[in-house]
C-alpha cells in the first residue's frame, strides 16, 4: 500500500485551563488520511473539531491549543514536534490553505497581483518581471476578467467571489501538493458558492494536487469531494467514499445529518434533538449517545474505535 | 384561525420604494436604491418569504415594516392603518401586532441582565404592570417554545444559540403579536439544530394563527415554511408564487440559478438547470432593462427594454419576457 500524502492519526488536541490543566479537548483521537491526487472533505457542525484538524495540520493552532499525542504525516514525514522554520517551508510550497474569509489570506497594502508574483519570486527564484507574469496568468487562469489591469488593485477593491478566486491563486502560486479549504465558500451566495467550488475542483484536479474541503454543508461535501469523513464532537465518526457515505450512511449521526438537510413535507424538518456536547474531559462512551435515535446500553461502554466496515470505516458499536 | 380585517389581508405592501442617500468627500449625494416598488401581502397564518441573495434588499423590506427605517415611496398598511405616515408615537399601538426575530439571538439580548428582565420589558409593553401576572405570562411563552421556565434565570451566554433562538421568540409572543418578521432566523444555527426552530415555529403558526414574513436564503427552510414564495434581486421581486410554483415550476433564470446552487435533493426543478455567470453588482440598479442581463445564459437584445411581473401559465409572476413568451426557448417545458 502506497503512504497517503496526509496521514493524520490519533489526533488528540487539548486547551490548556488556569492551574496546568486542561481545560478542554477538543480532538480526541482524529484519523484521517488523504490519499494522493484526492479530494477529502471534513464534514462537521460548529465545535465538532473540523478547523482545529485543519489547523494542526498546518501548524497554525490557536493559542493554549496544544496537540496532546498522536501524528501528522504529510509524505511520510512527522510534521508533530517539527520545528516553526522547517513548517514555514512546507506551508505555501507542499501545504496551501485558503481561509472562509479572502481577505485574511491576501494583505490589504499590497496589490494583489503584486504578492502573489513575490510568492512565486521568493519560492521558485523566478525574477521580478517573470513572477509578475506568472502571477497576472494566474488570476487568468481564475477566471479574474481583465487580469493584467485588476493584478494591480488591492483587495478592498475586489468583490467577495473576486477575492476569493485570488485566495485560491495566491494558494495555488507555488503548486503545492495539499490544498487546504476551510469553508472558503461559506461567506458567499449560492450562486457564487457553486462557481467557486467548481474553480477549486478543477484547479486542484489540473495541478493533480489533493483537496481538504472543511464544511458543515454536506450537500456542498457531496457535490465537491471523492471521499467525505464526518467529524463529531471532535471524533470520526464515518469516513469513506462520498457516494457511500452519503448515500447509505452506517454512523446513525451521518445518517441524522443527512436527514437534517433534506427538505421534509407539511413545514417541518428533521430535527437532532438535544446539542453538541462540550469536551471537558476524555470521552468515555460514544459523543452522540445522548442524540441517537438507535442507542443501546452497549453505547455506553467504551469510545467505538473507528473500524473497517465494508467500503468504509465507522466509529459505531451498532455497526 | 384569526381574521384580518374584514377577513383581508393582515399587512398589504404597495409599489415601496426605499433609497439610501450617501455622500462621498466631495460631499456629492449618491442614491442607491435598495427597494425599487415591490408589492405584495400576507394573510392571516400564512408565511410569505422573500429569498435572495445578499445585497437583494430582502432585509431592507423588513426594516421598512418595522420601521426603523422610513420609506422613500409607496403604502404599507397593517391591520388597515397605513404605517409608513404615522410618527414614532402613533406607531406604538400597532407596533404589537408586529415583531421581529433577529438572526443573531446573542446580539438581540442584553447580555448582562438575564433572559427574565428582557422578557420583562417585552411583557410589560404587553400592557400588564402586574408583576406576577408578567412572571406567569413569561412562563408560559417559555414553555411554548418548548424550554423549562427556570432557564429564564440564566444569561444570554448561559444558554445554546438554540436555545436563546427559542427565547426570542418567546420573548416576541409576550406581546401577542399578529405578524413576525423573520429575518434568517436559522442562518446562525447549525444544521442539527436548525429544523428544531423551523418546526416550532411551523407549530406555533398552526395553534396561535401567527403570520410570519420570512426573509431568508436558505432555500430548505423556505421550502419547509412558506406557502408563498417571492425570489428578489437587486431590488425587484423577479418571480412571485405559491411555494409549487416557485420551487417546482421556476420560470424566471435567476430563480432557477439559485435552486440549481442550492443542490436540494428534492424538490424536482422544471426544465435544464441554469448556471449564472459572475455576481450581484449594484451597478445594474440603474439599468432600465432586465437587472440579471450580464449574469443570464439567455440574455439577447430584448431583453435591455424594461421587464414587468407577468403572469405565466402556470399562474406565478415574472419578471422575465422570454420565461412568459418562448418558456421552451429558455429550457423550459
Amino acid at each position: 500500500m502506497t503512504t497517503p500524502l496526509l496521514d493524520v492519526r490519533n489526533l488528540t488536541v487539548g486547551f490548556s485551563g488556569t492551574g496546568g490543566g486542561m481545560a478542554s479537548l477538543p480532538l480526541q483521537g482524529v484519523d484521517l488520511e488523504v490519499p494522493r491526487a484526492t479530494r477529502m472533505s471534513l464534514v462537521g457542525e460548529s465545535g465538532s473539531g473540523k478547523s482545529l484538524t485543519a489547523a494542526a495540520v498546518i501548524g497554525m493552532l490557536p493559542k493554549g491549543a496544544e496537540i496532546m499525542s498522536g501524528s501528522i504525516r504529510l509524505d511520510g514525514e512527522e510534521l508533530v514536534g517539527v520545528g516553526e522554520r522547517r513548517l514555514r517551508e512546507l506551508r505555501g510550497r507542499r501545504i496551501a490553505i485558503m481561509f472562509q474569509n479572502p481577505r485574511a489570506s491576501l494583505n490589504p497594502v499590497l496589490t494583489v497581483g503584486g504578492q502573489i508574483a513575490e510568492v512565486i519570486r521568493v519560492h521558485t527564484g523566478a525574477g521580478r518581471r517573470e513572477s509578475r507574469q506568472r502571477a497576472v496568468d494566474l488570476l487568468d487562469q481564475m477566471g479574474i476578467p481583465d487580469a493584467r489591469r485588476r493584478a494591480g488593485d488591492y483587495v478592498h477593491q475586489y468583490s467577495g467571489g473576486m477575492a476569493q478566486r485570488a485566495a485560491l491563486a495566491m494558494a495555488l502560486s507555488c503548486r503545492p501538493d495539499l490544498l487546504i479549504a476551510d469553508e472558503p465558500t461559506t461567506g458567499l451566495d449560492a450562486t457564487l458558492q457553486q462557481q467557486v467550488l467548481e474553480l477549486v475542483v478543477e484547479q486542484v484536479s489540473n495541478q493533480g494536487a489533493s483537496l481538504l474541503l472543511i464544511t458543515h454543508d454536506i450537500a456542498v461535501a457531496r457535490r465537491t469531494c471523492e471521499r467525505t469523513t464526518v467529524l463529531y464532537a471532535g471524533r470520526v465518526m464515518e469516513s469513506g467514499p462520498t457516494g457511500s457515505v452519503t448515500g447509505a450512511p452506517a454512523n446513525p449521526y451521518t445518517d441524522a445529518l443527512l436527514r437534517a438537510f433534506a427538505t421534509v413535507e407539511d413545514g417541518r424538518m428533521y430535527a437532532i434533538p438535544g446539542t453538541v456536547p462540550t469536551l471537558v474531559g476524555p470521552l468515555a462512551e460514544c459523543p452522540f449517545t445522548n442524540r441517537c435515535p438507535r442507542v443501546g446500553s452497549e453505547c455506553h461502554d467504551e469510545l467505538p474505535p473507528l473500524r473497517v466496515v465494508g467500503d468504509r470505516k465507522v466509529a459505531c458499536v451498532k455497526v | 384561525m384569526r381574521q384580518g380585517v374584514n377577513g383581508g389581508p393582515l399587512l398589504e405592501v404597495w409599489d415601496l420604494v426605499k433609497d439610501y442617500v450617501t455622500r462621498d468627500a466631495k460631499l456629492r449625494r449618491h442614491v442607491a436604491r435598495a427597494v425599487d416598488g415591490i408589492s405584495f401581502d400576507v394573510w392571516p397564518g400564512e408565511t410569505f418569504a422573500i429569498v435572495g441573495e445578499s445585497g437583494s434588499g430582502k432585509s431592507t423590506v423588513g426594516r421598512v415594516l418595522l420601521k426603523l427605517t422610513g420609506a422613500t415611496g409607496g403604502t404599507v398598511t397593517l391591520l388597515g392603518k397605513d404605517i409608513l405616515g404615522l410618527s414614532e408615537k402613533q406607531f406604538r399601538g400597532s407596533r404589537r401586532h408586529i415583531q421581529m426575530v433577529f438572526q443573531d439571538p446573542l446580539a438581540a439580548f442584553d447580555p448582562r441582565a438575564t433572559i427574565r428582565a428582557s422578557l420583562r420589558e417585552f411583557a410589560e409593553f404587553g400592557g400588564d404592570r402586574n408583576r406576577s401576572r408578567q412572571d406567569e405570562a413569561i412562563d408560559e411563552s417559555v414553555r411554548s417554545v418548548g424550554l423549562t421556565p427556570e432557564i429564564v434565570n440564566r444569561r444570554p451566554s448561559q444558554v445554546s444559540g438554540g436555545q436563546l433562538q427559542r427565547l426570542s421568540v418567546a420573548r416576541s409572543l409576550l406581546v401577542a403579536p399578529r405578524l413576525l418578521f423573520l429575518d434568517e432566523p436559522t442562518s446562525s444555527l447549525d444544521v442539527s439544530i436548525r429544523g428544531q426552530i423551523v418546526n416550532l415555529l411551523t407549530t406555533l403558526q398552526e395553534t396561535e394563527g401567527l403570520s410570519y414574513l420570512l426573509v431568508a436564503h436558505d432555500l430548505r427552510v423556505v421550502y419547509a415554511m412558506a406557502h408563498r414564495v417571492a425570489v428578489m434581486y437587486l431590488g425587484q421581486f423577479v418571480e412571485v408564487g405559491t411555494k409549487d410554483q416557485v420551487y417546482e415550476q421556476a420560470h424566471h433564470p435567476y430563480t432557477r440559478g439559485l435552486l440549481e446552487a442550492a443542490a436540494l435533493d428534492d424538490p424536482p426543478r422544471s426544465g435544464q438547470a441554469v448556471r449564472l455567470s459572475g455576481e450581484i453588482s449594484s451597478e445594474q440598479v440603474r439599468s432600465t432593462g432586465c437587472r440579471l442581463i450580464n449574469r443570464c445564459p439567455f440574455s439577447e437584445t430584448r431583453c435591455q427594454e424594461p421587464q414587468s411581473l407577468r403572469p405565466t401559465e402556470s399562474g406565478q409572476l415574472v419578471r422575465c419576457w422570454k420565461a412568459v413568451e418562448m418558456p421552451v426557448s429558455i429550457g423550459l417545458g
